[in-house]
């Protein structure tokens, strides 16, 4: 559901008319696809009711309207502008964190600042306008809310004067009514899309059955890949490739060997890595002995392990280790490649 | 270029802000106490630069020289890097400054006296001491606006011992192309393949435009340094360094070359979380990369060895450059 904020119901007063909404409670008004928050002024108000009504009507984009003062004198009066990002003023500094808004499709250049007070001195908005080009009482506390819960915001904002010592002789509720038609025309006339966001891998369907750690390296490479190929031409390059098909193998196997061959898309050399290492390690596990190293091949240090349960074991292990030379290991981790 | 000056109210009527304020093309100008009431103050998004980048014009205050990391340069001196600026102008994919300060906006220092005691003080005690510029800004890059070589070219004409380094990817020489060279100042260009250049470094003169520029600046007598740092693997990497590196050797005589890094493109945990953020459909984020033995994010080891023994081979043999003037950057 697409969520409208809006401080004031003064400035709502046209979209409460217009848009197929029923009253849920004192400010809430719900309809079918879009629903309407009416916050009260300021970021304290937003942030003590909005988390509750994204909860409870899985809101999945949020739409703020509202008016708001200009901190510079080249924005015309009257106009409405997409924001970009939302920055805040506390009491007597700025808030590090900022919120950018989502403003794909719109050429928005220009800022708001959100404050805890009203402005209403030429001092205090010029301390503002080095930080942004808007001013308002509510922006900011919607982008944090939108934020924890990773929901997209989107901003636009009618500038109905100059903020500073001229913001005390301004009537808002005169105004009301003509601003917040000028806003719902705006509404009306531009339709407003949000960025799609990319499927994750979690929406894979893979043809063989892979653990967790696996379907999340596989997710994980996929991303990776998914700009230039669809999964099931991976799959099919994958079982025209390698053993994926075979009914013999074990799931694990098959997810294991997709993984490989996606890493091997991604990155041919590390493959041709893992190739020399096997090729190194695999007599002396050819007599049942492990040699595991680090993963990730930073630490240089192998690790022999096997079950001796009689002397030809040993005997087996002395004869493997005789042939087996440390520093052909010594040069993978040296970078010394056959590619 | 720039949407808003900032000008740190002491220095208005600095030399070296007055010649900014006379080149530079912005919009508003605003005085300011101190650069740090505004500058970084709030988190501004990195890619904002393309569309509002504001400059900050203010005296560097605290440490202004600062000791590198090991690594960082090539010998056994002590390498020291001074702070002239923060943030740039260009927009490299990979740049460890849009993790590293939260704000775009470029600030340009103009305390250059007072950086240059510093390095005074440094040299008593290391009189073979590299002093870096472009740890946090490219060093070129604005310099036909700042003007200070001058200034920086006198003291290290008076320490001959002492030596400079000009950290960039900029073509912009004018500035050094009216000064006499020293044979203790080194202009350092960082290299990458063409196709590196063109995918990753955003907004950079063109690594052709780089050769062109060391050409120029090899024929007035200056000692050039390279930086094949950071490189990223992509398809053909190996021949494609090879072209550069072969056309480096037709420009560069052994004698002007002081020496050549070489390092693998490697991120803290928050600049990388950046270039994703920035950059997501980017080569680099299309990498498998580790967590290595720093917490940096690079390849893994091998990977990391194998990249750069190939730069150092061909820099060897088709560069026909000095094994002895090559070091690796920032590894183990």
């Amino acid at each position: 559901m697409r969520l409208i904020c809006m401080a004031h119901r003064g400035e709502a007063q046209e979209f409460l008319r217009s848009l197929d909404l029923t009253l849920s409670d004192s400010r809430f008004y719900l309809g079918p696809e879009t629903s309407l928050l009416i916050t009260g002024e300021g970021p304290f108000e937003v942030m003590s009711l909005l988390p509750f009504y994204i909860a409870k009507y899985e809101i999945k984009e949020i739409l703020n309207y509202g008016i708001a003062g200009s901190l510079n004198k080249e924005l015309e009066l009257g106009a409405i502008y997409p924001i970009r990002t939302a920055y805040a003023y506390g009491l007597d500094k700025p808030r590090f964190q900022s919120f950018t808004a989502d403003t794909s499709n719109l050429a928005s250049k220009l800022d708001c600042i959100t404050t805890e007070q009203r402005v209403l001195t030429d001092a205090y908005a010029q301390t503002l306008d080095s930080f942004a080009q808007i001013v308002d009482r509510e922006l900011w506390a919607i982008g944090k809310v939108a934020n924890t819960y990773k929901i997209p915001f989107k901003s636009f904002k009618l500038i109905s004067d100059l903020a500073g010592d001229t913001t005390k002789c301004f009537d808002l509720k005169q105004m009301a009514e003509q601003y917040s038609k000028e806003l719902f025309e705006f509404h009306q006339d531009n339709e407003v899309h949000f960025v799609e966001h990319k499927l994750t891998g979690l929406d894979l369907e893979l043809p063989f059955k892979a653990s967790f750690t696996q379907t999340k390296r596989i997710e994980n490479l996929y991303n990776k890949l998914n700009d230039s190929f669809e999964l099931n031409e991976l799959v099919e390059e994958a079982i025209t490739k390698t053993e994926l098909s075979s009914q013999n193998i074990h799931s694990k196997v098959m997810a294991n060997n997709f993984i490989s061959f996606l890493e091997n898309k991604i990155n041919p050399i590390n493959t041709a890595i893992e190739s020399q290492l096997k090729k190194i390690i695999s007599p002396i596990e050819e007599i049942g002995a492990n040699i595991h190293y680090d993963r990730k091949l930073e630490n240089k240090k192998i690790t022999l392990k096997m079950d001796i349960n009689n002397q030809v074991n040993i005997d087996k292990l002395i004869q493997s280790l005789s042939e087996f030379k440390y520093s052909d290991i010594e040069n993978i981790w040296n970078g010394k490649i056959d590619v | 270029m720039f949407n808003t000056v900032f000008i740190e109210k002491d220095v208005l009527h600095n030399k070296y802000t007055q010649r900014i304020l006379e080149k530079v093309k912005f919009k508003t100008q605003k005085e300011v106490e101190n650069v740090d009431d505004i500058w970084g103050r709030v988190k501004k998004p990195y890619l904002q630069k393309r569309e509002t980048l504001n400059l900050f014009i203010g005296n560097k205050k605290g440490a202004k020289v600062k000791e590198a990391p090991p690594a960082y340069g090539h010998g056994k001196e002590k390498h020291f890097y001074f702070i002239h600026a923060y943030n740039c102008i260009y927009e490299c994919q990979y740049c460890y400054l849009q993790g590293y300060f939260n704000t775009p906006d470029v600030v340009l220092f103009v305390n250059h006296s007072e950086i240059i005691d510093e390095m005074r003080e440094i040299v008593k005690e290391h009189p073979d001491a590299w002093f870096h510029a472009g740890e946090y800004s490219d060093s070129l890059a604005l310099s036909h606006i700042t003007n200070e070589f001058e200034e920086y070219f006198e003291f290290f004409k008076e320490h001959p011992r002492a030596k400079l380094e000009l950290r960039t990817k900029s073509v912009n020489i004018r500035s050094l192309e009216n000064l006499t060279p020293l044979s203790n100042t080194y202009v350092s260009f960082t290299m990458s393949s063409h196709t590196g250049g063109k995918a990753f470094d955003f907004k950079c003169p063109s690594v052709k435009a780089r050769l062109v520029a060391i050409e120029k600046l090899v024929k007035k007598g200056y000692s050039i340094g390279l930086h094949f740092d950071p490189i990223i693997y992509h398809e053909g990497f190996k021949e494609e360094y090879q072209e550069v590196i072969k056309s480096l050797e037709k420009i560069l005589p052994e004698n002007q070359l002081g020496y050549i890094s070489v390092g693998v493109v490697r991120f803290t945990k928050d600049v990388y979380r950046e270039v994703e953020k920035n950059y997501p459909d980017s080569l680099i984020t299309k990498q498998d990369y580790i967590k290595s033995f720093d917490n940096k994010i690079r390849y893994n080891g091998p990977m990391r060895m194998w990249m750069m023994n190939s730069i150092k081979e061909s820099l060897i043999n088709h560069g026909k450059f000095s094994e002895s003037k090559i070091y690796f950057c920032m590894e183990q």
